[in-house]
C-alpha cells in the first residue's frame, strides 16, 4: 500500500470549486444520514463526496459500514497534520472534480443516485483507473480508515493478548483475519 | 594533578546501559565492584514507562501511522520497521543529534537515547557465531585475524543463553551451534511446507527463529503473550532487555550508580600508570563537565559512539585517539546488508494461525560452508515468515460493496516474504571519523561515516535473490518476487554497525587484546560492536552480551590479581 504516494500522483486535473463555510449540516439521500459531523479541514461538499464514496464501498451488512466506523470524519481529520499541503490540495482537488464530474455523467448529484448507480459508476472508475488515480487513492484510504477503526477492528478477530501461538489452526466459515495492536 | 573526590570515584565505570553496558553492569555489580553506569539519554524503568504498549490502533491520531510532525522530527530514525508512532518516543531526533557523511555514501545511524537503549527496540533473533566465523578472517584473508575461537567463547553463549532465555530448535549445524535453548516457537503450516520442501530438495535446512523470548516462564519472567509489541517495552518481560533484565539485577546488588542524562565526552588518561583514570561528562541539560574515576572502564556505549568516544580522547600520547597507536581505531567498519523475496502460495486455504508471533523462520548459510563459492567469500542467511493476506488486500483488488467487505474480514491467500541478511567484510576505507568544523550542542565533534558495499557484498546479492527462487520454486510458490540491484538498503540500515575498535592477535593492527581490553591501554575494556573483527552474518547481539560477560569477569580476575 503507498496511499501518500498514490495520493500525491492522483492525475486528476485542477478544478477548484467554491468552498463553502463549514456549517453542521444534515443532509439525507436515499435513507442513508450523513450524521451531523461537522467538517473541520474539507467544504461540506467535499465531506459530503467522501462520506458517500466510503458507504459505497463499503456499505452496512451484518457488519458494520464505513460510516458507522467513522470514516469520513476520519479523513476529515487527515487533512491536519498527515497529508502533506501538496497531498492535501490534490486530494480535495480530486473531490471536486469527482462532484462536477459524476454529475455531468449521472446527470443529478451522486448522493441522490440510486446504490445501484453508485456502485457501478465507482467499478466503472476503478475500471478504467491508472494506479495513481483519484479513486484508487481514495478507496486505500477508505479502506484503511475502516479497517483500523475500533469499529472496524472489532469485526474481525482482534486479540490484542493472545497468550499463545499456535501454527496451524483450522479455518471455517465465520474465521475473520486475527489482528492485534502492532503497527505494520 | 586531579583531584579525586570520594562521590566521583568507583571500582568500575561502564558507558552505556544497552546490551552490553547491561551486562558489564551486572556481571561487575554482581562480583562486589561499585559501579557507574553513564547513560546519556532519559531514565527508563521498567514497565512504568511503556506508555503506548497496552493502546490500541484506533487510539492514535492516525492508527500509527506517521504524522508529518514526526516525519520531520525523526527523518532518519522514521525508515526503520520498528520505528511508529507507538514507539518513536525510543528513538532520537535526527535534528537534535546529526552527523554527517559522504555524499555519495548515505548513512543511516539509528539510536535510542535512554536507559536500555536499543535493547528495548532490537529483533530479538539471536544466534551463535561459529567456528568457520572465527576462522574466516585468517582463511581467505580479509580483516585480521580474531584472537579466539569458537571454544573459548563457547562458554559465555550459554550462561548469557541459559540466563536471559533464547527459545529455539537445535539443528547440529556447524555453521550455526546449537545453544540452550528453550521450546522453539511453532512454525505456521505453509512455513512446515516450505521447510520440508527445501529439506528435500534443496538439502538446506529452515528453522524456526532463534530469538531472546520467553517461551515459558524463565527466570521469573515471561512468558511472551504473542502480542507482537514488543518494541514499545514488554510488560510482560516476555522478550530481554538490559532494562527488563541486567540493570535491574545490577540494581539489586547495591553497587550499582546509574547515572541519566550523562553524555561521556573522553576517557581520562593517565600516563604515568599508562591506565585509563576515567571519564569527562557532560550532563546533557545543564552542560556542566564532571569527571568521574575508576579502577576499570568499560565502553558499551554502541559501536559508533564508543569509537567516537575514543578518537574524541586524545592526549601527547595518544594524539588520534585513545588507544590508537594502530591507527585502525574507526575503520572496519561493518553491517549486514538486507535484501528482500517473497512469492504468494497457492492452497492452504483451510489452515490459518492463531497468536501474533514476534519472530519468524531463519535460514542458516549454506554456501562457502562445505564447498566454495565461485564469486564471493562468506555467506548469507534469511529471515522471514509466511501469513494470511489480510484486509489490505482490498487495495490490490477490483471490486466494492457488502460482499467485497465481508469477504476482507476474512484471512485471504497466502504469501511468503524473505529476506537476506549478508556479511560484509571489513574494509580499511569503511569507516568513521570525527567531523573536523561540526559540533553538536554538547560540544562533541560530529561523525562522519564514509562506508560502502563493495564487489564482494555486490556479487553475494545476486546468489541471495538466485537461492531465494530455487527455494520458492521446491515449495512450488509462485509469482517469486526479489528486489533489484541497487537495493534500498543503506550502510546502517542494518542497525548491526560494527567493527571500528577490532581485536586482533597485533597491537599493530587492532586495538584490542582477546579480553576486549585495549591493547594500549589495559584496564580499557571495550565490548559493544566495535570489537568485532569479523561481521558473520548472524544477528550479532547474543555475541556482544557473550563477550561483554567474558570481558567483565576477566577484569575481575585481574583486579583480584592485582593486575588493574
Amino acid at each position: 500500500m503507498n496511499r501518500r504516494e498514490a495520493i500525491k500522483k492522483s492525475s486528476l486535473s485542477a478544478l477548484a470549486l467554491g468552498t463553502l463555510p463549514s456549517l453542521s449540516f444534515l443532509v439525507e439521500s436515499c435513507g442513508i444520514q450523513e450524521a451531523s459531523y461537522v467538517p473541520v479541514n474539507l467544504t461540506v461538499d467535499q465531506y459530503k463526496v467522501v462520506w458517500q464514496i466510503a458507504e459505497t464501498i463499503l456499505p452496512k451488512t451484518t457488519t458494520p459500514g464505513a460510516n458507522e466506523a467513522g470514516v469520513a470524519p476520519y479523513i476529515d481529520l487527515l487533512f491536519s497534520g498527515y497529508f502533506t499541503d501538496e497531498e492535501s490540495e490534490e486530494f480535495k482537488t480530486g473531490l471536486d472534480e469527482f462532484a462536477t464530474v459524476s454529475k455531468e455523467k449521472l446527470q443529478l448529484d451522486f448522493a441522490d443516485a440510486t446504490e445501484q448507480q453508485k456502485q457501478q459508476y465507482l467499478l466503472d472508475l476503478e475500471e478504467n483507473a491508472a494506479p495513481d488515480d483519484f479513486y484508487k487513492s481514495i478507496k486505500d484510504i477508505v479502506l484503511w480508515a475502516y479497517f483500523t477503526s475500533e469499529v472496524g477492528i472489532k469485526s474481525m478477530d482482534y486479540k490484542p493478548v493472545p497468550g499463545k501461538y499456535s501454527g496451524c489452526t483450522e479455518v471455517d466459515m465465520n474465521t475473520k483475519n486475527l489482528i492485534g495492536n502492532r503497527w505494520s | 594533578m586531579v583531584l579525586k573526590s570520594n562521590t566521583n570515584y568507583f571500582d568500575a565505570i561502564v558507558v552505556g546501559s544497552g546490551m552490553s553496558g547491561g551486562w558489564a553492569a551486572k556481571e561487575l555489580t554482581e562480583n562486589g565492584l561499585k559501579t557507574l553506569v553513564l547513560e546519556r539519554g532519559r531514565s527508563i524503568t521498567h514497565i512504568k514507562d511503556y506508555p503506548t504498549t497496552h493502546k490500541a490502533k484506533w487510539e492514535f491520531d492516525y492508527r500509527q501511522e506517521l504524522s508529518l510532525k514526526t516525519k520531520e522530527e525523526y527523518p532518519k530514525q522514521q525508515s526503520v520497521y520498528a520505528f511508529s508512532e507507538s514507539t518513536k518516543h525510543f528513538f532520537v531526533k535526527d535534528n537534535e543529534h546529526p552527523y554527517t557523511n559522504d555524499e555519495d555514501k548515505p548513512f543511516m545511524w539509528r539510536r535510542g537515547y535512554h536507559t536500555g537503549g536499543k535493547s528495548i527496540l532490537w529483533a530479538r533473533q539471536s544466534y551463535r557465531l561459529s567456528e568457520i566465523d572465527f576462522e574466516a578472517n585468517l582463511k581467505d584473508g580479509h580483516g585480521v585475524d580474531w584472537p579466539v575461537r569458537y571454544n573459548d567463547i563457547a562458554p559465555w553463549y550459554d550462561y548469557v543463553e541459559k540466563y536471559i532465555g533464547i527459545s529455539g530448535q537445535k539443528e547440529g549445524l556447524r555453521q550455526l551451534p546449537d545453544g540452550e535453548f528453550l521450546p522453539p516457537m511453532a512454525m505456521n503450516c505453509v512455513e512446515e511446507h516450505f521447510r520440508d520442501a527445501v529439506k528435500e530438495k534443496l538439502g538446506h535446512v529452515v528453522t524456526i527463529g532463534r530469538c531472546a523470548h520467553l517461551t515459558v516462564p524463565h527466570n521469573g519472567r515471561g512468558p511472551c503473550q504473542y502480542r507482537n509489541m514488543c518494541e514499545t517495552g514488554c510488560p510482560y518481560s516476555g522478550y530481554f532487555s538490559s532494562v527488563s533484565v541486567t540493570i535491574p539485577d545490577a540494581q539489586k546488588t547495591g553497587n550499582l550508580t546509574l547515572k541519566n542524562h550523562a553524555i561521556v565526552h573522553s576517557v581520562i588518561y593517565d600516563k604515568e600508570t599508562g591506565k585509563a583514570a576515567g571519564v569527562r561528562v557532560i550532563d546533557e541539560n545543564t552542560k556542566e563537565t564532571t569527571e568521574y574515576f575508576a579502577k576499570v572502564i568499560f565502553l558499551c556505549a554502541s559501536t559508533v559512539a564508543t569509537t567516537q568516544i575514543m578518537l574524541n580522547s586524545t592526549s601527547p600520547d595518544f594524539p588520534s585517539g585513545i588507544a590508537n597507536t594502530s591507527g585502525v581505531l574507526g575503520h572496519y567498519m561493518m553491517d549486514h546488508f538486507i535484501t528482500g523475496n517473497s512469492a504468494n502460495v497457492d492452497g492452504f486455504e483451510d489452515g490459518y494461525y492463531d497468536g501474533h508471533r514476534p519472530n519468524g523462520f531463519y535460514i542458516p548459510r549454506f554456501h562457502n560452508v562445505d564447498s566454495e563459492h565461485p564469486s564471493f567469500v562468506r555467506g548469507f542467511g534469511y529471515q522471514g515468515g509466511a501469513f494470511r493476506q489480510s484486509w489490505w488486500r482490498g487495495s490490490l483488488e477490483a471490486g466494492l460493496g457488502g460482499a467485497f467487505k465481508d469477504e476482507l474480514m476474512k484471512p485471504g491467500p497466502w504469501s511468503m516474504s524473505f529476506s537476506g541478511f549478508g556479511e560484509i567484510l571489513p574494509y580499511y576505507e569503511n569507516h568513521m571519523r570525527l567531523n573536523p568544523d561540526e559540533k553538536d550542542q554538547w560540544g562533541m565533534p560530529l561523525v562522519h561515516f564514509s562506508c560502502e558495499l563493495k564487489e564482494n557484498e555486490l556479487q553475494m546479492l545476486k546468489e541471495i535473490h538466485n537461492s531465494a527462487g530455487e527455494m520458492v520454486d521446491a515449495a512450488g510458490f509462485k509469482d517469486f518476487w526479489h528486489e533489484e540491484q541497487p537495493i534500498k538498503w543503506k550502510f546502517g540500515d542494518g542497525i548491526h554497525e560494527m567493527g571500528t575498535a577490532r581485536m586482533g592477535r597485533d597491537p599493530k593492527t587492532s586495538v584490542l587484546n582477546k579480553w576486549n581490553a585495549c591493547h594500549d591501554v589495559p584496564n580499557l575494556y571495550v565490548t559493544d560492536g566495535s570489537f568485532m573483527t569479523s561481521a558473520g552474518c548472524q544477528n550479532p547481539s547474543l555475541t556482544y552480551m557473550a563477550f561483554t560477560a567474558r570481558a567483565a569477569n576477566h577484569a575481575i580476575e585481574e583486579m583480584k590479581k592485582g593486575n588493574l
